[in-house]
């Protein structure tokens, strides 16, 4: 399919989703970002409806050469559904279309959030103070709502309720991990024993994000306006997601600032606690900063090995296989220091 | 034989060189970006040419020694994948100051051909 070809097929189908006689493309772009899946801009000029007008959206589907592990758009849909219930601020999750004969692959449409979610403006640009704070309580009642929301539920099935804690089952796959690359990653190996014998007492898993950091929501003047790309969103321990969003790799050059280069651990607290009704332990959250360096570097020893093999030759992602060095840099500094 | 010079790494400075001086200032936006990126990997690359070899040297002679006074009868053909290895393997203790001192200076120099600035930032804040 053209792009052109595409975005009238989209257009289509969104007509006979939302009742309109008529829809016009009037833009259609693609957005950056996504390995694993494509993102398209689509904004519809509707028309013989009650509210005439253009309407912006984004469609999501799998990329052509979609192998992936996480979840399906089916998936990551019902998941979205289950988060806007909660009061997450995500997109609006409109229409998910199974039906491979309308464009090849599945997708599904959402609203299209304003603002950016650029770490470089975000975190390098002149957000006043307050903002900064009170960005970074949203992130807590964010994070608050959405692990309100525990296991069993309906339509969410697919995911695996944890039988065993979650830091056991992410030290044991993150061992996989290294086991199947064949480079030595001794100061790796020595941060799993760290993380094996420190791990915290295990609580109720709860419905995580796992992938909740900056660059994956958007922000408009100072406001949150979206959560992005729950491709990887599962049952686990709520602070595994406090400690990726706070991870020294999330900062974007401002150290100081643990959350995600925005703002301070006291203030995600207590946006988590005006959800919630409970502070998140500290000492759990250091705990999960240590496995999101360890989950980051294996991620990036993944990507390293994609250009190794052939499989996708780039430089990015050979340079992002020279990141090592640095997490595990902060591995060693940071386990030194909650030793 | 002797390599006709300018050698590996002189052709590598003067290709970075020519690249951050005469490209550079002619291309804009995403563009600029990967002429960043190109340039930091031939950085990369004539670090590694210039100190590679004599610090996987002084990493081995590291680990050996570790290993003389902690596994002596593996000293021999210790490497870092045993080190990766004994340490899965709880065979070299975790809480050895020696060799948390060990990974640090291995950390340390790897990272003084990918990234030293990092290294220098990082120690100048936490005085480590």
């Amino acid at each position: 399919m053209t792009p052109s070809e595409l975005a009238a097929a989209l257009a289509d189908y969104i007509a006979i989703q939302a009742d309109a006689p008529h829809v016009q493309v009037q833009a259609f772009s693609k957005l950056s970002g996504g390995a694993i899946q494509d993102n398209y801009a689509l904004s519809l000029l509707f028309e013989g409806v009650d509210q005439p007008g253009r309407r912006d959206y984004v469609v999501r589907c799998d990329a052509p050469s979609g192998v992936s592990a996480s979840l399906t758009r089916p998936q990551e849909f019902a998941i979205l559904r289950k988060a806007f219930d909660a009061n997450v601020t995500v997109p609006e999750p409109f229409w998910l279309c199974d039906d491979e004969r309308v464009i090849g692959r599945s997708f599904y449409v959402m609203s299209k959030a304003a603002g950016t979610a650029s770490p470089q403006q975000l975190v390098g640009g002149d957000m006043p103070e307050a903002q900064r704070t009170e960005l970074t309580r949203q992130f807590g009642r964010e994070l608050g709502r959405l692990h309100q929301i525990k296991p069993p539920v309906s339509d969410l099935e697919f995911l695996t309720v944890p039988t065993e804690p979650a830091a056991r089952a992410r030290i044991n796959l993150y061992r996989d991990y290294l086991a199947a690359i064949d480079e030595p990653h001794p100061v790796l190996e020595w941060a799993l024993s760290w993380l094996e014998d420190n791990q915290p007492a295990s609580g109720q898993p709860v419905l995580c994000h796992c992938d909740f950091r900056t660059g994956n929501y958007m922000v408009d003047q100072g406001r949150l306006t979206a959560v992005l790309d729950w491709e990887f969103a599962t049952w686990s321990d709520p602070a595994e997601d406090l400690g990726w969003l706070c991870s020294r790799s999330w900062r974007f050059g401002a150290d100081e600032r643990q959350v995600g280069g925005i703002g301070h651990k006291s203030d995600l607290f207590a946006g988590y606690e005006e959800v919630t009704g409970e502070t998140p332990d500290p000492n759990r959250v250091a705990y999960w900063e240590v496995m999101a360096l360890v989950r980051w570097s294996a991620i990036a020893l993944q990507q390293a090995k994609r250009h190794l093999s052939g499989e996708q030759s780039s430089l990015e992602l050979a340079l992002t296989g020279r990141m090592l060095p640095q997490m595990e840099y902060d591995l060693l500094t940071q386990i030194r220091e909650l030793s | 034989m002797k390599t006709t010079r300018p050698e590996a790494a002189d052709l590598l400075a003067i290709a970075r060189q020519e690249l951050l001086d005469t490209l550079l200032p002619e291309v804009s936006g995403a563009l600029k970006y990967q002429v960043l990126m190109t340039a930091n990997a031939m950085k990369i690359a004539g670090r590694e040419i210039e100190a590679g070899a004599s610090t996987e040297q002084q990493a081995l002679a590291d680990i050996q020694a570790l290993y003389r006074e902690r596994l002596p009868e593996q000293a021999d053909n210790a490497d870092e994948q045993s080190l990766a290895d004994d340490i899965r393997h709880r065979r070299l203790a975790h809480h050895d100051p020696q060799l948390f001192n060990l990974l640090l200076d291995i950390t340390r120099s790897k990272l003084q051909i990918s990234n030293p600035k990092y290294l220098n930032n990082r120690q100048h804040h936490s005085g480590a």
